[in-house]
């Protein structure tokens, strides 16, 4: 285990490097310069401001700069915001989206796997149906429309929460179900297929034939069992995760990370958009890596297979 | 446990004549026999959702190829004189609880207040331009982008995917290590960095979907192909002196295309979902074009008192993104030959 | 003998989108105490169904019991409640599967799943589980069982396995246990070694076993009465002796004939031609005239009662009735049954290999 975990580790340092370096090169080819927005500025100014943020030196430089940087957990500093930080800017921003995200996976997963495991053991029934029905609605309808109608009803119309900004729970509620609703339509839909192929395994009926009761097979059989590859979808919901902040801070102006890469977007803020960037890169690369450990860890054929080496 | 032995007497001597039995009778098949695309098109009908799925995006396909033209509108013509009138259509409009009457949700008949005499069904836009063009016609280039970053998913994927199976060895080996990279790196990033460089446009949206969407279909492909390649069936074809290419075409692809078809299903709703949400993030067609995402997105400024200018588009987008999912899970189960019987 | 199971008349039915599978049509057997019955027939014949309907694990729906009576003890497990049926599974009646690789929880313990029995139906504490679940590896023939009873499953080869399930099985001592082709899935050096278990296993608990497979070398080594089944009927039933030595039914000797002697090399196997009837629509008459060559006008019209051959021998055929012509069965059955003389004993038939 020890073994397979540092060879993930390095492969995972070696990916990293890859998209750091593409970033930045990526990066080189954008078109206009970080200053074009700012158009009092005088050429001169233009030429201070490529020589004080070293926009002058010949590519290589900047690269190897760059990757020194980067090892010290140095993202540069922000084009637009006078010399601020990037990293500081990232740990000022992440807040909200932590939150966000931590909460929406939190609620999706819970009434994910409630609603899978329900319609499982209903199959057939108007619950199993009306749980489809939810899933392919989650799963098709787009966050931000979803957004938009919880904005307007719940929000405009009947004023039961508050439109959008981010000052305290209240605040969060709407966010979180426009993000968790494709978790939970994901999960539920995934729990489902999982415990009906377990339903029908012959372990089951050696479970049913031992004379446990049901609950007893469904619990310590079935759902322990179906719930373990739910791990492995949990990498493409957390870029599903990741896609929703940038959307939905958008839509409810939450001061967030999502919200400060868009608008680094529009504003060409080359670091910021490079620092997030690297940051969400990061971010994914470890949930994966948690993600196979955690996996290696609870299904005991894997964890088994991984110590024998 | 036995039958009463009188009774038994009474059966006559003629019943223990030999009968004239074939046993060969009833191996002959009932019925014409069906192949796997009629077998699977049959179980397709069956299913109501995937086949609702089918008739809405045909006519959805149909609108945006008409719906544009259905009024004498066009998508970009301005007139401030008319700006954000709700919608209101001839008939429907005297049905109240359908809203269809031109009248904003302040309860104000705008069209009555600005002096419009024309009809706009879906309203009008900040700028005067008649919203059901221009849905119709974001519709219309959503669906060309999804269409098209499809297409290119599925030609590099099958490629892809077929050479690397195909071949094994070292080329597999390279190009799957190859795709471990890029399946490292989130295709958000990727397709966000990607637009930066291209500025964004049709095109670049379609190329930047295409970066990373083909990986899940060349995944496929191998994985169906490495499946195939070991049965007998091919061995047999080689055996015989068929060509590498004709093994491909002739008896793979055939049957790797059921998979092929169900990814695409699945490819089309998640790029059309990808290029609204770049639109969301500032990346997305400029105006005066318009896709399905950039409408909604315009619409979200306006949202707490205009809200038909979101509501509409995100009906259509929404329905598209439905349609692809149930036909989608449709086609996987009627292509399952795990439910062949 | 004491009748320790008895099933009388049973039918059960699964309802599919086509129509009703009628998949047991009607079977009766007993099972005496401390004996091994072994049920054959081809896959489709009624078989499992039949042992798992004993069980109460008939699927439902699809499935159901339509009629018939199980009688245990004073008990008829047809009508029995689940909760009851609860106590009676695993510690009463007890079950064998086919597959060792997929009838273990691949996640958890053998160990664990051993005393998961234990604890429901002896009231024992996790510690005296564990201690009985030693010892019924050991039992089993496991070695080195006290440390490999915290091992998962993959960890064992299929013939471990195999045993693990018998030691499951067996936990609470069940008066019948109930070997769905226990040994189908396994190599045939394994088979012989696990029949062997059972039949060490039965001489010391006095467990009662029904056997089902279909394959007759098997039954030989294990058996001491045979019911024979078809299209979701018994058609022949008999000692094991009567069945390999006195075949009645054509359907029999069909399975005799298709099964590989070592006494003699000379003979051709039989196939019996064609395939089992469709039981979404059983046909009218005997369901095996189709595929019989000795079929009679009769046999398309009414089906066959049950003709006693000896007091432990009955068959359902018409060729037993007094007005049927007297037929030839084939060479290789001849042979057989004139290797049998009448009224002496064959002995060995049920420890001798010579069959397989």
């Amino acid at each position: 285990m020890g073994r397979y975990i540092g060879g993930r580790v390095v492969s995972m340092v070696i990916t990293f490097l890859i998209i750091a370096s593409l970033t930045f090169f990526l990066m080189k080819l954008l078109p206009g310069t970080p200053f074009n927005n700012q158009e009092k500025l005088t050429d001169t100014q233009i030429v201070q401001l490529n020589e004080k943020y070293g926009l002058n030196d010949p590519v290589a430089v900047q690269y190897f700069s760059y990757m020194k940087n980067l090892f010290v957990g140095d993202l540069g500093v922000s084009f637009q915001q006078d010399g601020r930080e990037v990293s500081t800017i990232i740990g000022e921003r992440i807040g909200p989206s932590a939150y966000l995200g931590f909460q929406s996976i939190v609620l999706g997963t819970i009434v994910g796997l409630f609603l899978g495991i329900i319609a499982a053991l209903r199959h057939n029934s108007f619950l199993d149906y009306g749980t489809m029905v939810i899933a392919v609605l989650g799963i098709s309808i787009p966050n931000f429309v979803i957004a938009g109608l919880m904005q307007y009803w719940l929000g405009v119309k009947w004023e039961l929460l508050p439109v959008a900004y981010w000052d305290g729970f209240a605040y969060t509620i709407m966010p979180t179900i426009a993000i968790a609703s494709i978790v939970v339509a994901t999960i539920a839909r995934f729990m489902r297929t999982e415990m009906l192929e377990v339903l029908g395994q012959d372990y089951i009926t050696t479970a049913k034939a031992k004379g446990l009761s049901s609950t007893a097979v469904v619990i310590r059989h079935t759902i322990r069992n179906a719930s373990i590859p739910i791990i492995t979808i949990m990498g493409p919901l957390v870029v599903a995760l990741m896609t929703g902040t940038l959307v939905i801070e958008q839509i409810f102006v939450i001061p967030g990370l999502g919200e400060k890469f868009v608008n680094s977007i529009m504003t060409n803020d080359f670091p910021i958009i490079m620092g997030t960037t690297l940051f969400y890169s990061l971010l994914f690369i470890v949930v994966i890596l948690l993600v196979d450990i955690m996996y290696g860890i609870i299904d005991p054929r894997i964890r088994l297979a991984g110590g024998k080496d | 446990m036995s039958m009463k032995q009188e009774k038994l007497d009474e059966l006559s001597d003629h019943m223990f004549q030999p009968a004239n039995t074939d046993a060969l009778e009833n191996e002959q098949i009932a019925g014409e026999s069906t192949g796997f695309w009629k077998d699977a098109w049959r179980r397709l009908k069956k299913n109501p959702g995937a086949i609702t799925g089918l008739i809405i995006i045909l006519i959805i396909v149909l609108m945006s190829i008409i719906g544009p033209g259905m009024n004498e509108y066009s998508y970009s013509q301005q007139d401030l004189s008319r700006a954000k009138l709700p919608a209101k259509v001839p008939v429907l409009e005297n049905v109240d609880f359908l809203g269809l009457n031109g009248v904003d949700i302040r309860g104000t008949d705008q069209y009555e207040a600005k002096g419009v005499e024309e009809y706009f069904w879906f309203g009008t836009d900040g700028f005067g331009r008649d919203q059901w063009t221009r849905v119709w016609q974001g519709t219309r280039i959503s669906l060309f982008i999804a269409a098209a970053a499809a297409f290119i998913d599925f030609v590099i994927g099958v490629a892809y995917g077929g050479i690397s199976a195909y071949y094994g060895g070292r080329v597999d080996n390279i190009l799957q290590r190859i795709i471990e990279v890029l399946i490292g790196i989130p295709n958000l990033i990727l397709i966000i960095l990607f637009i930066l460089i291209f500025e964004p446009g049709i095109f670049s949206i379609i190329l930047a979907l295409s970066v990373t969407g083909w990986v899940g279909m060349s995944r496929i492909v191998r994985g169906q192909v490495l499946k195939l390649k070991t049965q007998e069936f091919v061995l047999a074809s080689r055996t015989l002196g068929a060509t590498s290419g004709r093994v491909i075409g002739k008896h793979l692809i055939p049957n790797v295309l059921g998979q092929i078809i169900i990814t695409t299903m699945f490819t089309i709703p998640n790029a059309i979902f990808f290029e609204a949400f770049l639109s969301f993030i500032g990346l997305g067609i400029r105006p005066p074009e318009a896709s399905l995402g950039s409408i909604i997105n315009d619409g979200f400024k306006s949202l707490q008192i205009y809200p038909h200018l979101v509501l509409w588009p995100s009906i259509i987008i929404s329905l598209i993104m439905i349609a692809f999912n149930l036909l989608g899970d449709g086609l996987r189960d009627a292509f399952d030959p795990k439910l062949r019987k | 003998m004491e009748k320790i199971l008895e099933v009388n008349d049973l039918h059960v039915s699964f309802d599919t989108f086509a129509g009703e599978v009628k998949a047991v049509r009607g079977v009766n057997f007993h099972l005496n105490k401390g004996e091994t019955l072994a049920i054959v027939g081809e896959s489709g014949s009624g078989k499992s169904v039949t042992s798992k309907a004993v069980m109460g694990l008939i699927p439902n729906p699809p499935g159901r019991i339509k009629q018939g009576e199980i009688k245990f003890g004073d008990r008829n497990l047809a009508q029995l409640p689940e909760k009851e049926m609860q106590k009676i599974r695993g510690s009463e009646i007890s079950m064998i599967f086919q597959d060792p690789m997929t009838s273990l929880n691949p996640t958890m313990t053998i160990g664990k799943q051993i005393m998961e029995g234990l604890i429901k139906h002896q009231n024992m504490n996790k510690s005296e589980a564990k201690e009985r679940a030693i010892e019924l590896l050991k039992l089993v023939g496991i070695p080195n069982a006290e440390g490999r009873v915290t091992e998962y499953p993959h960890q064992f080869s299929g013939g471990m396995r195999q045993r693990v399930v018998i030691a499951i099985a067996l936990a609470c001592n069940p008066r019948v246990l109930i070997a769905d082709e226990p040994t189908t899935a396994l190599d045939v050096t394994i088979q012989a070694q696990i029949l062997e278990l059972l039949n060490d296993l039965q001489e010391k608990m006095g467990t009662s076993i029904i056997f089902i497979t279909h394959d007759l070398g098997v039954v030989a080594n294990i058996a001491d009465r045979v019911a024979v089944m078809y299209a979701g009927k018994i058609v022949e039933t008999g000692t094991v002796d009567e069945i390999f030595y006195n075949p009645q039914h054509p359907y029999t000797w069909g399975l005799l004939g298709s099964m590989p002697s070592l006494d003699s090399t000379d003979e051709e196997l039989i196939a019996i031609p064609g395939s089992p009837p469709d039981l979404l629509d059983p046909p009218k008459g005997d369901a095996f005239a189709p595929r019989n060559p000795y079929a009679m006008q009769i046999d398309t019209e009414m089906e066959p009662p049950l003709f006693k051959v000896s007091d432990t021998h009955y068959a359902a055929t018409w060729l037993l009735h007094e007005k049927a012509p007297k037929v030839e069965p084939p060479a290789a059955i001849k042979k057989r049954m004139q290797g049998m003389a009448p009224d002496e004993p064959i002995i060995g038939a049920k420890d001798g290999g010579k069959h397989v």
